[in-house]
């Protein structure tokens, strides 16, 4: 009976609430005067007065959320807990990593205006991008978590909606990143990705895009480098395997310039963490960024931003037909100017980027050179007509080379230093022109609808491929917007598959027809989103298991993805994806139309976050994904001639590895000592259930004993500490 | 049967609970903003840079409602420029600008959501006071805009009786070998009060601009040379705000001033 009493008790009292008397403070920890402060969950609401001060009423040790809006300047929210002991102070400015400006990801069957979206299908907030649990600030890994995206093996790559990851591009300003491989393990693939810090703005967009987007099959990342530095600011960050300083500074009223530095060797985390695998060296390189930002007057912005990537890695790799140690070193340069300008109702824009990659590998009997050096300049201009219709214009081209030389086994089944090899050794260039023409009539305020066409042309597919676009969304009552999209959409193949050494030759590019269908409830902090598509492609060219090139590949891809966000009781915040695919693709072995290995079924994930007293944030993430499809070996033959077993295919990806799970949990703390400098410590444990998930087989020198491929660490923790000046 | 007790109890408190939680009295985003209307035109009238507080507190509590609400960015450009007319009677002219800018965020912002004539014509308004501050080189830029925005307003809302103040206020300050007449701004503000007397706007449209409409009428009659009429006007206006600090002390006492022998 007592503790129903308890139970009866608790039920029936009122949370409590106090009146407190706080503050509102700058960057500098100046008091900002005639700021609304107003508590989220109850909408009780003060004033400061000119020396900052505010009276309000909040709940006695509950998480609120405070939204301060000073004049002149965007409402931002600070999430507390309000304790009596503790003093009430809430700065107006951002300044720890939490508080990061960056504008919302958008995401889904995106519609595009002229110059921008006409349609938020959904959003992330830069604090659930930095503390998305798992994401280690890993920028893809935090896209990973959006709906579309197929958790497909232990990788950062994106695979959109039944495509491969080298049919999403990230641009940065409009240039197209060369996010080359950076490691393809047999457990998953790794590309190059910027810091988030370094981003102002990222729109994710997994189909259904506008015509300003080329080239591309699948996905675009579209991320925006940060403005003009106004203010200095420095960063050293120390973790477990990186070291990295990042500085702000501001020249004059019109220009800045900003500049990042990391360091990596991740020895110490394998260490820590007991890798199954051996790793010879284990991951180290370096990053060095630097952009400089010239505001020439009140409307027009010149950018320039520029970084180089490096780094080297061994790993050993268990094949039947040898052992020893995959290596692989790489060096990428990336440089773009973006320049942005109005006449009157005219907006200009326009971007030049040059990007270099080179890179190195060794593998029994694979020694392979690669470069990949790529120009890049677009323009486009905008005109509004009227209230209700506006044009786009806009022109690109790019220049794309590949230099490659060593040489690679001629089959996948003889891999040591003396088995028979073919010279890699190539060059080809190769020019795309692109010009698109796009429209955006409004008729009304809750309707719209966006025409257009581009057309490209290129000297490797020596043809002209043309595409039209159509996209609409109509707000079907207050909070219900129907979006609906369908369009054409060509990429030309990887210029790897042009390399004559490996079969390549004049490859037609590859199309896909894009059918979308959308339902958005609710905005912002609340929202549901479901979004129905199915693509159809042709033209693919894609790599045997021999890394021949077949041509001609055919397929599909349908699904449904969830999206759904919400605050919840006890000051969660959650966040729920889920992507429901079928896909298939012609087998560049056999021909024949079945599943490909990125097609997962069911990808899901689960993020809860919370923020406690005392500067301390939290969250777990849980993924699920219904696992790969792989072709099994179900036999071999003994080929006298080369000394080898030749392994025996059963159906094309007939088969499927097990389910895979992972639960993530990450934790950090901000500490203000003064008004100028904090210190933020972070922890995360990555697969904190030590789940054996499996990505990959190794078999027996004869194929008849199969073993899971261990991945690079099973459960991991890393740890560091950023100190911050403002 | 004291289980049975206990959880008719328990129900009883967790429905209630539940009711509290749900069904408190929260201030509903027309409320908040039919509020915020009222105090601004106050504040405005008795030229109290302090009495805007409130209405900008109603209105970023809307906004926290409902960011995507057109109406509350509106009040938000209304409460600013109001604070740059203010900032302007103190003689700080940076703060003025500053609140201009603002208006002119938020109300592009409105604009963007919801094309509507309220908005525009009051979009009109800002841009014109920044084009007084920024300089005649931003004619070349804001001017165009300006005649766009007002077209489409009195397109969108030809009975709007602020949206004919606009149309009255700008051909009465418009120069003459630009488009300005003053039996043109007399006929269009005359209009906007016969507008305003059959006006029946809901919450959270706006209703303000009735005295104000009056005193621009005024001074229009003023420049015609029709000072008795000009009189009359800004007394009308007095009737309709007793606390209307500039008829009262400024525009009122240098007509007594002037007509004295």
């Amino acid at each position: 009976m007592t503790s129903r009493l308890l139970l009866f008790l608790l039920v029936t009292l009122p949370l409590s609430a106090a009146l407190r008397t706080g503050k509102v403070v700058d960057r500098n920890g100046d008091p900002v005067p005639r700021t609304s402060v107003i508590v989220r969950e109850t909408l009780e609401a003060a004033r400061t007065d000119d020396e900052g001060n505010f009276t309000i009423e909040v709940p006695e040790g509950e998480a609120v959320t405070f939204v301060l809006t000073a004049p002149g300047k965007d409402a931002v929210d600070r999430p507390i807990i309000a304790r009596a002991e503790e003093p009430l102070v809430l700065h107006l400015d951002s300044v720890a990593p939490a508080q990061i400006n960056m504008d919302a990801v958008t995401i889904g069957g995106d519609v595009y205006s002229v110059g921008k979206p006409t349609v938020t299908n959904g959003a992330l907030t830069p604090i659930e991008i930095i503390l998305t649990p798992g994401a280690a600030g890993d920028l893809n890994r935090a896209l990973q978590t959006l709906p579309g995206v197929q958790n497909v093996d232990e990788g950062n790559a994106l695979f959109v909606r039944g495509g491969d990851y080298w049919e999403t591009a990230p641009f940065i300003n409009g240039g197209v990143f060369p996010s080359a491989v950076r490691l393809e393990a047999p457990t998953g693939t790794f590309v190059g990705t910027v810091g988030p810090f370094l981003t102002k703005k990222i729109s994710f967009l997994s189909g259904g895009f506008g015509v300003r987007y080329g080239n591309l099959l699948s996905g675009v990342v579209d991320l925006e480098t940060q403005d003009r530095a106004t203010d200095v600011a420095a960063t050293l960050n120390v973790g477990l395997g990186a070291l990295s300083f990042g500085g702000n500074l501001p020249l004059g009223k019109t220009v800045g310039i900003r500049m990042t530095a990391t360091r990596f060797d991740l020895e110490p985390v394998m260490r820590l963490n007991r890798s199954a695998r051996k790793l010879s060296p284990a991951p180290t390189g370096s990053d060095l960024s630097a952009s400089a930002v010239w505001d020439y007057r009140r409307s027009g912005e010149l950018k320039l931003f520029a970084i180089r990537q490096a780094q080297r890695f061994g790993v050993e790799v268990v094949d039947p037909s040898y052992q020893g140690f995959y290596r692989q070193s790489r060096r990428s340069e990336f440089a773009v100017l973006s320049w942005k300008d109005g006449v009157g109702n005219l907006s200009l824009e326009g971007n030049v980027s040059a990007g270099d990659s080179h890179s190195d590998e060794s593998f029994g009997g694979l020694t392979a050179t690669t470069k990949l050096p790529s120009r890049r300049w677009f323009g486009q201009v905008s005109y509004p007509v009227g209230p209700d219709i506006g044009f786009s214009a806009g022109l690109e081209g790019e220049h794309l080379g590949l230099r490659m030389g060593g040489w690679k086994p001629t089959s996948v089944d003889a891999l040591a230093p003396d088995a028979p090899r073919i010279d890699l050794g190539s060059r080809v260039d190769g020019t795309r022109t692109g010009l698109f023409l796009e429209s955006t009539w409004a008729p009304r305020a809750d309707f719209s609808i966006v025409t257009g066409v581009r057309t490209d042309r290129s000297t490797l597919a020596r043809e002209r491929t043309v595409d039209p676009r159509i996209s609409a969304s109509y707000k079907v009552a207050k909070a219900v917007t129907l979006t609906g999209s369908l369009g054409v959409y060509h990429q030309l193949p990887d210029i790897l598959f042009y390399n004559p050494a490996l079969g390549g030759g004049a490859l037609p590019s590859m199309q896909a027809t894009h059918q979308i269908l959308g339902l958005q409830f609710g905005e912002g902090d609340r929202q549901l989103k479901i979004e129905a598509y199915r693509k159809d492609y042709r033209d693919l060219a894609q790599f045997t298991r021999s890394r021949t090139v077949s041509r001609g590949g055919v397929g599909r891809s349908q699904g449904i993805d969830l999206f759904a966000k919400s605050p919840l009781p006890f000051g969660l915040v959650g966040r729920v994806t889920v992507s429901l695919a079928d896909v298939e693709r012609s087998d560049p072995d056999s021909g024949l139309l079945s599943p490909t290995s990125f097609g997962i079924r069911n990808s899901t994930t689960l993020i809860l976050q919370r923020a406690f007293s005392g500067g301390y944030q939290s969250g777990i993430s849980w993924r699920y994904g219904s696992g790969k499809p792989v072709t099994e070996i179900t036999g071999s033959t003994y080929d006298s001639v080369r000394g080898v077993y030749a392994p025996i295919y059963g159906a094309p990806f007939a088969g499927r590895f097990p389910e895979t799970q992972r639960l993530d949990f990450s934790l950090s703390k901000i500490t203000w000592h003064g008004a100028h400098y904090a210190t933020v410590w972070y922890l995360a444990l990555s697969n904190v259930l030590g789940r054996h998930n499996v990505y990959d087989y190794v078999y027996s020198a004869d194929y008849r004993v199969r073993n899971d491929q261990p991945t690079v660490l099973n459960r991991s923790l890393y740890v560091g500490v950023t100190i911050m000046y403002r | 049967m004291k289980t049975h007790v206990f959880k008719f109890l328990s129900a009883v408190a967790l429905l209630g609970s539940t009711a509290a939680l749900f069904g408190a009295e929260r201030p509903t985003l027309a409320s908040l903003l039919s509020k915020a209307d009222r105090q601004i035109e106050t504040a405005a009238h008795q030229a109290n840079l302090n009495s805007l507080d409130p209405a900008r507190l109603a209105i970023d509590k809307a906004l926290v409602l409902d960011p995507k609400s057109s109406w509350a960015w509106y009040y938000k450009g209304y409460a600013a420029y109001t604070e740059s007319i203010l900032q302007e009677v103190k003689h700080d002219l940076a703060a003025k600008e500053s609140a201009l800018n603002e208006a002119d965020h938020a109300l592009e912002k409105s604009i963007e959501l919801e094309r509507t004539g309220e908005a525009l014509a009051l979009h009109v308004t800002v841009l014109g006071s920044l084009l007084r501050v920024r300089g005649p080189e931003s004619g070349a830029q804001l001017g165009p805009r300006m005649g766009q925005e007002l077209a489409e307003a009195r397109k969108l809302s030809p009975k709007s009786p602020r949206v004919l103040m606009v149309a009255g206020v700008s051909a009465l300050f418009t120069p003459p070998q630009w488009g300005g007449d003053l039996h043109k701004a007399e006929k269009l503000l005359g209009e906007a009060l016969v507008e305003f007397d059959q006006e029946k706007t809901a919450p959270p449209q706006p209703s303000w601009g009735r005295a104000e409409t009056q005193v621009w009428l005024g001074m229009t009659h003023q420049k015609l040379g029709e000072m008795p009429k000009a009189k009359s006007d800004f007394e009308q206006a007095l009737l309709i705000d007793p606390d209307y600090a500039w008829v009262k002390y400024s525009l009122l006492p240098s007509m007594d001033h002037s007509s004295k022998p």
